[in-house]
């Protein structure tokens, strides 16, 4: 019932294809949503039409499975750092910079589909966040697990993620320079 | 002139946390210990041998807000306690330096102050090198409130 978005500038995986669990996907709808023609070319669902959720980010649109509604409340909510120009801590912070915060917002989207559409389970939304170097964090703190995923405001997709229970008997830690679907971060963070 | 001095591994250093870094539930952002500023490679923070929590937060009274030309509100500020050990301890060890500021005349919004002790330790950018979002979770974990939000 899970529901995902595809940018034009990006491939659309096969089917039997590596990372990203496309199975059971179809594209059911090629269509440019008319809010913004120029940016989304088409939007991926699956068979079944489930409740969704729109939500329009710096004029792209993303369709969320309704049962990620508390993520989609957490999006709408960090679009206050969208306000945030340079100095906005007058300790001589970086702005926000749009480019960063779309990827933040995408990475959201797609991993907590992912594992919704894999593990079946909600996770719980981030506290998402500016960093003084324009560098996004999406925090999830629970009682038992934190997981930190850091977009860094750089010209090149670059992301680090670092996850423990606590006690550092579970750790999981890395980088990606890409969207594609990390399995082992999507498998750790179900326990979110 | 004040000389430079080694710090005791069970000393604490004292570091300034905006209201603007502060999450929903008071605690601290994970970006609420980057350095400062942004371009440097250091986090500044206040020796507890020459300071306490609330001569640290009443300095940042003395410090000059660049954006309005006036000084820095105290009261804007909350006072983060670190652990010298457990800073030296973490996965990604933080090198602690005391650095007297001392200026004769003093400076006009940059205030002397013998506890000034840099916290070094990571390029944030140099994805080969550090996890960045690690040095955030492990540092954060290696303090605790000294003056805490209401």
């Amino acid at each position: 019932m899970a529901t995902g978005i595809a940018r034009r500038d990006e491939k659309i995986r096969p089917r039997e294809s590596g990372n990203f669990n496309w199975r059971n996907w179809d594209i059911t709808r090629i269509q440019e949503l008319p809010e913004t023609p120029a940016k989304i070319l088409y939007v991926v669902s699956k068979v079944e039409t489930p409740t969704q959720i729109r939500l329009s980010i710096c004029g792209i649109n993303y369709i969320i499975d309704n049962r990620l509604s508390h993520i989609a409340d957490a999006i709408r909510k960090s679009k206050e750092l969208l306000t945030l120009k340079d100095d906005w801590d007058e300790d001589g912070a970086n702005g926000i910079n749009e480019t960063i915060y779309v990827r933040a917002i995408e990475t959201l989207i797609r991993y907590s589909d992912n594992i919704l559409d894999t593990y079946k389970t909600a996770i719980k939304a981030p506290y998402i966040s500016l960093g003084r170097d324009g560098s996004i964090d999406l925090d999830w703190s629970t009682p038992n697990n934190q997981l930190l995923i850091t977009i860094l405001n750089t010209g090149n997709f670059n992301l680090h993620y670092y996850g423990d229970d606590g006690n550092n008997n579970t750790v999981i830690k890395g980088t990606l320079e890409g969207l594609v679907i990390n399995d082992d971060l999507s498998h750790w963070m179900r326990k979110l | 002139m004040w000389d430079v001095e080694s710090i005791n591994i069970y000393h604490c250093l004292f570091v300034r946390v905006s209201k603007r870094n502060l999450k929903d539930d008071k605690s601290p952002t994970t970006s609420a210990f980057s350095n400062t500023p942004k371009d440097d490679d250091n986090l500044s923070s206040d020796w507890c041998k020459y300071s306490t929590p609330h001569s640290c937060r009443a300095l940042i009274g003395k410090i000059k807000n660049l954006k309005t030309k006036g000084y820095k509100i105290p009261e804007d500020f909350y006072i983060w306690r670190f652990n010298v050990l457990l800073l030296e301890q973490l996965s990604l060890p933080q090198k602690v330096e005391h650095d007297p500021i001392n200026n004769n005349p003093e400076i006009d919004g940059e205030p002397n102050n013998r506890a000034h002790t840099k916290i070094i330790g990571y390029k944030p950018t140099d994805s080969k090198q550090m996890n960045y979002a690690e040095y955030k979770v492990q540092i954060k974990r290696a303090g605790n409130w000294a003056i805490a939000p209401d």
